[in-house]
């Protein structure tokens, strides 16, 4: 097998080899158009060259995908599908299996699954791509499956674990010390005891003389609170 | 639906939304960036939250937060002794644990001071371990990041009892940044 890559500008040309006509599934990562011709020497295999455009940021999510499901693939295309969707599914499966390592393995295995479903055609509508990544994610989740090996992993684990290390960096602990003396007393006392001493709502409650169901409103405002507090200007949707 | 507001993102991390509702959340939240960016904030306030504890914590505090990240460990610091707070693997926080005589000890002050003495942080009433003869220091990774502190600073720990004050020790903490 033979793989070559010419950069110029935005523009990557591509060289690889086709396997009996057909294009050798790791090839696949790596070319977006093809024009083939045959190879002295190298019968039934083929070179090809293909392009590949750059992808721009602000695209949306059904235009990246329609570029991943085009004939030939496109490698920028696909590490942005997996840049775009690494930290939703990763915060899916955080969500819905609570371990970390778990979540990791279900991000990975949804990407995979996404961008196998989507070379081979099967999403019909590009712009349904996040429904069909969080019915993945949901799929796997109830499954639990464990990860494959497949080569499509090694894809998808780089942009899924850069996600998991970015998660813990979201929050600037300094910065949260000063948003929490901000809180008055009360809500400081919900936040120890819930964050840092694993009481219940309703532990809380009767700690506090309050209602469990207010506790509950308090929480949601405090974390809110510290949310906005911690933000950085200009994130709010 | 519309952007959720963050009380509804907080609701959703602390499982306490309706499951329609989450459903629904989840759906808008795979197809928004910045909702998405909002929501791993908000996911990442619980622990971050967790680790939000005062520079001196209880025996039990420092146990929790072991169990928490079993990358954190204890060193043990004998009075006048140094100890070393490595912080490169990215752990969140690290556990001093000072060894002093404090029996019969109604209160325990410790003030943290740059290593030329100049004090920094007084606390007059530290929590401390009688019966393990033990106070525990919880060293945290943005402190050493953000330089609000020295990386090499001194404890001075003073023991009240009886109405008398007695000097239990020095003990020097070395904090090594974050790679």
């Amino acid at each position: 097998m033979f793989s070559r890559s010419l950069k110029q500008g935005m523009t990557t040309l591509s060289f690889g080899v086709l396997d009996g006509g057909k294009r050798a599934p790791e090839r696949r990562l790596h070319h977006v158009s093809t024009v083939a011709a045959p190879v002295a020497g190298a019968a039934p295999e083929w070179y090809s060259a293909s392009v590949d455009l750059p992808v721009h940021e602000g695209e949306p999510d059904g235009a990246v995908a329609l570029r991943v499901a085009a004939p030939g693939g496109d490698p920028r295309a696909e590490a942005e599908l997996c840049r775009r969707f690494a930290r939703r599914a990763l915060l899916y499966g955080l969500k819905h299996l609570g371990s970390p390592a778990a979540a990791e393995d279900l991000a990975q295995e949804a990407l995979v699954t996404v961008l196998l479903a989507l070379r081979e055609g099967k999403l019909r509508e590009a712009d349904q791509i996040a429904s069909f990544v969080l019915g993945t994610c949901r799929t796997l989740a109830l499954a639990q499956r464990r990860k494959s090996a497949r080569r499509e992993a090694l894809l998808a684990r780089e942009p899924v674990q850069q996600a998991a290390e970015q998660l813990p960096r979201e929050v600037d602990g300094q910065r949260l010390q000063g948003c929490l003396e901000k809180l008055g007393e009360r809500e400081q006392a919900i936040v120890v005891m819930t964050f840092q001493q694993d009481h219940s709502a309703e532990a809380i409650a009767e700690a506090l003389g309050l209602s469990t169901g207010n506790v509950r409103v308090l929480r949601h405002r405090t974390l809110a609170r510290l949310h906005a507090c911690i933000e950085p200007p200009g994130a709010t949707p | 639906m519309s952007h959720p507001g963050t009380e509804t993102l907080a609701a959703y991390w602390l499982r306490e939304l309706s499951e329609p509702d989450a459903l629904a959340l989840e759906e808008h939240l795979f197809g928004c960036e910045p909702c998405t960016a909002a929501s791993a904030r908000m996911a990442a306030l619980p622990r971050a939250l967790a680790f939000a504890v005062p520079p001196l914590i209880t025996t039990a505090e420092a146990a929790r937060l072991q169990a928490l990240d079993p990358r954190i460990v204890r060193t043990r610091i004998a009075p006048d002794g140094r100890g070393v707070a490595d912080f490169s693997s990215g752990v969140p926080a690290q556990l001093m644990v000072l060894e002093a005589d404090l029996r019969d000890v109604e209160r325990v002050e410790v003030t943290l001071c740059a290593r030329d003495g100049t004090p920094l942080l007084p606390s007059r009433d530290a929590p401390f371990d009688a019966e393990a003869g033990t106070l525990t220091v919880a060293c945290r990774d943005y402190y050493v990041k953000s330089g609000v502190f020295p990386l090499e600073i001194t404890l001075q720990v003073e023991a009240i009892a009886s109405g008398q004050r007695r000097p239990v020790g020095t003990f020097e903490i070395d904090h090594i940044r974050p790679v």
